[in-house]
């Protein structure tokens, strides 16, 4: 009886974590777009590190901004919880925001 | 999974049915690896190179087993992926420097008519080099493959042109989170960039 109970423990626990993974692995995706300019010269930011994390999901692969300040991310998986977009100056923290991705989203050109 | 893959799992099944098999049925008595007379002896020659005789036939069905599943874990055998060092000079600079590399662009023709049908060859030849840091404008380098020399590229000193000086941390433009979240050492889990 005790086996028995422990196949079903077991068993639960191997068909949850398939049914999770295939959830994580077929869920929507989307891209997140943006820009970033200098707050004193109004100059686009080049070479900004832009990465986005969830709580529940973790870390996203970091993306840089080009010459003209803009960033492209895709294969965002969306998601009911919200994220945070930070950004980057090498290693230091210069900037973070919340936002909801629930569609592709493209963010207004935010001077810091 | 692919075709080659199924086949190599079919190969390396077949090996292991035919060599299993073989035990049962000398098992069960329908096959034996008694010694027949010296004229209805097996042999295997190839070339003047190499000769195997022997005058139990039961064990070519074991040979062949092997060598299916010999086959298959050759086959199976992972390509071993070949590193490229790079080495060379940013000057000038005091900002931490992003070094990025990716493939060139592999194109395919389209019809006139909106239909698309075609092939690529993902074959990597050439490889672009992202240089980048913040504040400056990122420089891009582009090499072939089959020129390096050791398989490292080399580029002489490279000065970026710096386009904003750096940016001085401010309190209000970092919201605090609600919940703890994955530091910026974590290894990513999901989303690309371009």
């Amino acid at each position: 009886m005790k086996r028995l109970i422990n196949l079903r423990v077991v068993f639960s626990l191997l068909l949850w974590i398939t049914l999770s993974s295939v959830a994580f692995g077929n869920g929507k995706s989307t891209t997140v777009q943006g820009g970033f300019c200098s707050l004193k010269n109004q100059a686009p930011i080049p070479g900004l590190m832009v990465s986005m994390v969830h709580p529940q999901l973790g870390r996203s692969n970091p993306a840089y901004t080009n010459e003209y300040g803009y960033f492209q991310m895709f294969n965002i998986p969306m998601h009911k919880v919200a994220y945070y977009l930070e950004v980057y100056w090498g290693k230091r923290l210069i900037f973070r925001s919340q936002i909801m991705v629930q569609g592709p989203i493209s963010l207004p050109v935010k001077c810091i | 999974m692919n075709t080659f893959d199924y086949t190599v799992i079919a190969a390396a099944l077949s090996g292991l049915i035919m060599v299993v098999g073989g035990i049962v049925l000398i098992y069960k008595g329908a096959m034996v690896l008694a010694a027949t007379d010296s004229g209805s002896a097996l042999t295997i020659e190839w070339k003047k190179n190499f000769r195997l005789s022997t005058q139990a036939p039961g064990i070519a069905f074991f040979i062949v087993g092997l060598i299916f599943s010999s086959l298959a874990i050759y086959a199976a055998k992972p390509n071993t992926i070949e590193s490229i060092k790079i080495e060379g000079e940013i000057v000038k600079i005091a900002e931490p420097v992003t070094i990025r590399a990716r493939s060139t662009t592999w194109t395919l023709d389209g019809g006139t008519n909106g239909i698309v049908k075609g092939r690529i060859h993902p074959h990597v030849e050439d490889i672009v080099l992202e240089i980048s840091a913040p504040g400056y404008k990122p420089e891009t380098i582009t090499f072939s493959i089959g020129d390096l020399v050791d398989r490292t590229v080399r580029f002489e000193a490279i000065e970026l042109e710096q386009k904003v000086p750096a940016v001085v941390s401010n309190i209000e433009n970092i919201v605090k989170t609600t919940e703890p979240v994955a530091p910026i050492t974590q290894a990513p889990s999901y989303g690309g960039a371009r």
